[in-house]
């Protein structure tokens, strides 16, 4: 495939054939190396071909193949001819990023660290088919699903301001969950307030290095050292279920978008299915933000059990790294609503833009880049160069590098904590298998993401942190 | 032709290939493939079943609700499948349909689950069948 490089860090496919964009990625020649080994680009190619597309079909620098859309995948598209498809928005919906940022220093906390995971390991329901520890009635669970963190919070989980540091303040406007069928509905009952498990992590986190301390400081991050919390996961089964669900029905809907690939099953935005799907993904996204909000009460109260206090244990930010959105972007110009899909990215706004909050909107909004088990994580800050490049995204993590079954083959679950322990890592786990599954080395560098993203100028590096105390499901 | 399943190479998902001398068995095979992702099923007893039917425009659909079903029984069921059979496969007006059979037990405390499969993709998916053999081959989402 005639790849071209057209920067230091992008790479262009032109449009040819049925492509009505070109492909653009952001990418390294390493990176490269990597993404030439599965499917990405064909993916990332068929997506230039869907009615209604915008400049180009994007893929950042952590991007591998997916389901339909690859992993990495901007897309956005025109509002009277563009098409929703639940393969660009991904089955773990809003699948995001929080940070808590903390006045503790790594000393204060070690002491304490192994009775804080502990205390964590209970209040944090973790692992595959792990109940919560309420269960709401199936009524409650659509209110979750319209009113997000602000139904948490309203509920005793966590503080007010807290929501004025979530993307769409916790509440994604549009949902609606007279369209969630009843088996999701059922799967999410049960797992409100659980962090699951896969790729799913809590970690107290210090801060190692800061890059911008001027973003840093506006963004609570002081000093080298600080402690912080982060925490990742999503929609659980309620989020996968309407994937699978809406696949379900664009499926059995009488097609007349031509398609290069059955993965990329989509729906017209203006069309019945469409606004039902964007409606249920909403209401997907919402339950997700409840989920992270119920889980940083826990956190903060097992913290006040242990340290006497949750004072300071402020939200930093709350990203979602698989979603649909609309929202405005300059084309040629001219002012333009688009529907913007993002899946394994994250949104980048820079200074200015009203979804960023107004604590941030002089500089921009934090990005979260969570690591690999064990490995650091970085925050970055958004740009305008991005809504430019990139319709406002960067990356979202270090992406696979081999398959689950390969890395359960290579490493061993005992050996990973060893080593884990010996960098002064402690680790909680809910099985051996899922330890050796997940280990750094099964994972793209996620440096090398993070670099070219600050290069592009799609992020600026922030701070790096580094893991003290992991908890994986 | 004895009947099994076998893993293949993929980065961030899982996929596999099960076979049998009939379609039916062959979907058996799929649901052992995907059930070893989650749990040893040679630990687990079997004290209850559940019996469920689908029908869709195709055998790629039967397939993907026949696995599905295996994720919504434990997350909204707390029921933990140990085997999955295919009772009766059919067709009424060209709409295939499936009865299907799921025993296993509830989720306690003491059981291990080691895997989390998110969803069954078409990713991938084929199904082959001929007079003497049928291969399916499922993505499924990690």
């Amino acid at each position: 495939m005639e790849l071209k490089r057209i920067s230091d860090t992008a790479w262009e496919i032109p449009a040819q054939g049925e492509m009505k964009v070109p492909v653009v990625l952001f990418s390294s020649p390493s990176l490269l190396d990597t993404i030439r080994q599965d499917k990405t680009l064909t993916q990332a190619r068929n997506v230039a071909c869907l009615p209604g597309i915008i400049r180009a079909s994007y893929v950042m620098p952590d991007g591998h193949q997916g389901y339909g859309f690859p992993i990495g995948g901007v897309a956005a598209f025109d509002r009277k001819e563009g098409i929703l498809s639940p393969g660009g928005v991904g089955y773990d919906i809003n699948c995001g990023v929080r940070l808590l940022r903390t006045d503790w220093k790594a000393k204060d906390i070690l002491p304490h660290l192994d009775s804080l995971l502990t205390g964590i390991f209970q209040e944090v329901p973790a692992g595959v088919g792990k109940s919560g520890l309420t269960r709401v009635k199936a009524g409650v669970l659509k209110d979750v699903c319209v009113r997000g963190a602000e139904w948490a919070v309203e509920n005793g989980y966590g503080w007010e301001e807290d929501l004025l540091k979530t993307e769409e303040d916790g509440r994604m406007p549009g949902a609606d969950s007279a369209f969630l069928t009843q088996r999701s509905i059922e799967r999410g009952i049960p797992q409100l307030g659980t962090l699951g498990a896969g790729n799913h992590f809590l970690e107290i986190q210090k801060v190692v290095r800061i890059y911008d301390s001027a973003a840093a400081s506006v963004f609570g991050i002081r000093e080298v050292d600080q402690v912080v919390v982060m925490i990742h996961c999503g929609s659980r089964g309620l989020g996968h279920q309407v994937a699978s669900d809406y696949i379900r029905q664009m499926e059995n809907a009488k097609q007349s978008i031509p398609l290069p690939d059955r993965e990329l099953i989509c729906a017209p935005i203006h069309s019945e299915l469409g606004r039902r799907y964007f409606k249920s993904m909403a209401a997907a996204v919402n339950f997700a933000f409840a989920n992270r909000q119920m889980i940083t009460h826990r956190v903060r109260t097992v913290f006040e059990k242990n340290m006497g206090t949750s004072d300071g244990m402020n939200l930093v930010y709350d990203v979602c790294h698989n979603v649909a959105k609309f929202e405005t972007h300059e084309i040629d110009g001219e002012s333009r609503s688009l529907c913007v899909h993002r899946k394994g990215a994250t949104r980048s706004f820079g200074p200015g833009r009203d979804e960023v909050p107004e604590a941030y909107r002089s500089i921009g909004q934090p990005v979260l880049i969570p690591g690999s088990m064990g490995t650091a994580s970085y925050i970055l800050v958004g740009t305008e160069k991005a809504e430019s490049l990139s319709f406002g995204s960067t990356a979202h993590g270090a992406g696979r590098l081999m398959s689950r079954h390969e890395a359960a083959r290579r490493f061993r679950g005992e050996e990973v904590k060893k080593e884990m322990e010996a960098r002064g890592i402690s680790l909680r786990f809910t099985g051996w298998k899922g330890v050796a599954e997940e280990a750094a080395g099964a994972y793209k560098d996620v440096e090398e993401v993070v670099d070219v993203s600050h290069r592009a100028g799609l992020g600026r590096l922030v701070a790096r942190v580094e893991p003290i105390g992991v908890m994986k499901g | 032709m004895e009947r099994g399943y076998e893993f293949l190479k993929h980065t961030a998902d899982a996929k596999f290939r099960a076979w049998g001398p009939t379609l039916e068995e062959a979907f058996e095979e799929a649901a052992s493939a995907m059930l070893s992702l989650m749990w040893d099923v040679r630990i687990l007893s079997r004290t209850r079943t559940v019996e469920k039917e689908f029908e869709g425009k195709d055998h790629h659909q039967l397939l993907l609700q026949f696995l599905e079903e295996i994720l919504y029984l434990l997350d909204a069921r707390s029921f933990l499948v140990v085997q999955a059979q295919v009772v009766e496969m059919g067709e009424t007006k060209g709409r295939p349909w499936l009865r299907s059979r799921y025993s296993g037990m509830m989720k306690n405390d003491e059981t291990v689950v080691h895997g989390e499969v998110k969803a069954v993709t078409y990713s991938e998916m084929d199904i082959h069948l001929d007079d003497a053999k049928a291969v399916v081959q499922v993505v499924v989402d990690l």
